[in-house]
């Protein structure tokens, strides 16, 4: 009986690690399959100028844009996140969450269409990177603030109170006791943000529009393209070489999304060396 | 029992200190919200003894002890009353800097609760915070503190590695230099060996009685035959009362209370 009930849990663990493994590996494969003739180093250095068949603009929108995004909600999201786990109390707490609970359930389209109609149109800042970045911060946000909270709560009080009894300043604790152990779930927080950023459509059709050129110097008045853009684009139209690129172009933003979470994975590694077995 | 444990190695009492020295508690109370954990708790802590602070689970042994850190400031709802005192000041007088205060009172827990930054780091970040060593004097000051607790030669190879692959008994033995590293006059110890083996034990119990040449010693235990072996002074709670302050002596041979009787032959606790 117990045995039989071993074997169906790991049978079921078999099959959700199946689950989540086999179609990561079938969209890969397909892409890899399907972009295949555009695998070379000229893919990097053509724009979709003139109907080229190349990712270079995308590339350079989506950096540009990750990089907007990391400067604006990073900082944003972390002190705020850092605010309601350590500082705030009561209403302005409660009001804080509120907000941040409120945002995260904003689809992205709307986030997308608010942008248009408030950033592109009503302060005049047109398609651009600047409208593109504060869009998608909006959308972003709540992932970092809530990790971030989450991470500085589920550290240990054992910790809160050996720092606190040595007469250790709030910000001292919070640098040099809270923050190893709660680091690792702050970094995932932004890795999470940087690959929605980069893996999301709807805000950028709205407030980045498109452009086959490389993004031009100027935060505003300046559409410019961007790798799901190439995708979105390139795979209704009927040329064989266009669907290839929307493959190749999905192909790159899925390498790109795991090139950051291999970055988060290095930066948390000091921190995780020194909690490993830190009792939770 | 009682007999075996009055009669082993309770140390002799000598000369008192200045009046004015050591902890002195006076009516103290502490409630939560509108229970009351500790209630007109009046005693003495005599400077550079081991006062251990007895009494059955939940009598408020530990409140007692975060009382004279002030670690009851951030709990919300918790509220304190009266006064104590360190070497004549009033450490809940207005004015008095929390940190100032926790910088002269160490604290030991249950639990070793090691940071998360390096084994030598555990040790000098205090002392760094608080300005009193250099980045130079404080490796010297890891170097001695370790001593002191008997760990250097176990961890001297790895002072940059984490603490938290050190055993349990290392682990508190750190968190002791740690809290040393400070230079505290006051040590509030809550059960620091409740989770220790034997020989930690022995070796911690060994430590407290050389400590206590400079420093004073406040031992909550649950370990009578301990606070027999350690302490210079008793102080029995019940319920959040004081029940009996008395030498060691006195509590564990011919204890002036029935409880304190009924307690120390281990018919109630
Ligand atoms: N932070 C707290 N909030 C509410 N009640 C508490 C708190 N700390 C302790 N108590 C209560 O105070 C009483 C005394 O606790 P404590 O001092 O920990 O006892 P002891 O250390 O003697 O076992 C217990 O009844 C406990 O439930
Ligand atoms: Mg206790």
């Amino acid at each position: 009986m117990r045995h039989t009930r071993g074997a169906i849990f790991w049978l079921l663990c078999a099959i959700a690690l199946a689950v989540i493994v086999f179609p990561l590996i079938d969209i890969v494969v397909t892409l890899v399959r399907v972009a295949a003739p555009l695998l070379r180093p000229s893919l990097f250095a053509t724009t979709t100028q003139a109907g080229g068949l190349g990712v270079e603009n995308g590339i350079l929108g989506s950096l540009l844009v990750g990089a907007g995004v990391l400067i604006v909600a990073g900082p944003i999201g972390v002190l705020a996140g850092l605010y309601i786990a350590e500082f705030a109390s009561g209403r302005p707490r409660a009001l804080l969450r509120f907000f941040s609970e409120v945002l995260s359930g904003v689809p992205s389209i709307v986030v997308g269409y608010v942008g248009y109609v408030v950033l592109v149109k009503a302060l005049g800042w047109g398609y651009s990177l600047l409208a593109a970045v504060v869009a998608l911060s909006m959308l972003i946000l709540p992932y970092v603030v809530k990790n971030t909270e989450v991470a500085f709560e589920s550290v240990p009080r054992s910790l809160r109170e050996g720092a606190a009894a040595l007469g250790l300043s709030r910000l001292t604790t919070i640098r040099r006791v809270l923050l190893p152990p709660a680091l690792p779930l702050i970094v995932s927080g932004l890795v999470l943000a940087e690959a929605i950023a980069t893996g999301e459509t709807a805000p950028l059709l709205f407030t980045a529009n498109w452009s086959d050129l490389n993004p031009q110097l100027g935060l505003t008045h300046n559409p410019f393209g961007y790798l799901t853009g190439t995708v979105y684009y390139s795979f209704n139209l009927p040329s064989k070489g266009e669907h290839q690129l929307a493959f190749a172009a999905a192909l790159v933003t899925v390498v790109m999304i795991l090139l950051m979470v291999i970055a988060g994975r290095l930066i948390t590694m000091r921190a995780r060396r020194m909690t490993a077995n830190l009792e939770v | 029992m009682s007999e075996a444990m009055g009669l082993a190695g309770t140390r002799a009492e000598s000369a008192e200190g200045t009046a004015t020295e050591g902890v002195s508690v006076r009516n103290l109370g502490v409630r939560y919200r509108d229970r009351v954990l500790l209630e007109g708790i009046s005693t003495e802590f005599r400077p550079r003894r081991v006062t251990a602070i007895v009494g059955p689970t939940g009598c408020g042994k530990t409140t007692l002890l975060r009382s004279i850190n002030r670690m009851h400031d951030q709990a919300p709802g918790m509220r304190v009353t009266g006064s104590v005192s360190i070497d004549g000041a009033d450490i809940y007088a207005p004015g008095v800097g929390v940190r100032g205060l926790r910088r002269r009172v160490g604290m030991l827990f249950q639990r070793p609760n090691p940071f998360p930054q390096s084994i030598a780091d555990n040790i000098s970040l205090a002392p760094r915070a608080h300005g009193l060593v250099s980045r130079r004097e404080a490796a010297h000051l890891v170097e001695e503190r370790l001593t002191e607790v008997g760990l250097w030669e176990a961890v001297r190879g790895r002072l940059n590695a984490s603490p938290f692959h050190l055993s349990g008994g290392q682990q508190q033995l750190l968190c002791l230099a740690r809290a040393l590293a400070l230079s505290p006059d006051v040590l509030l110890l809550d059960e620091p060996t409740s989770s220790l083996d034997p020989a930690t034990t022995e070796h911690i119990e060994r430590l407290i009685t050389q400590l206590s040449e400079r420093v004073t010693i406040l031992i909550v235990t649950h370990n009578l035959a301990q606070a027999a072996r350690i302490s210079d002074d008793v102080l029995f709670l019940m319920a959040g009362r004081v029940v009996e302050a008395a030498s060691s002596r006195t509590f564990f041979n011919d204890p002036g209370d029935e409880r304190s009787r009924a307690y120390v032959s281990g018919r109630i606790g």
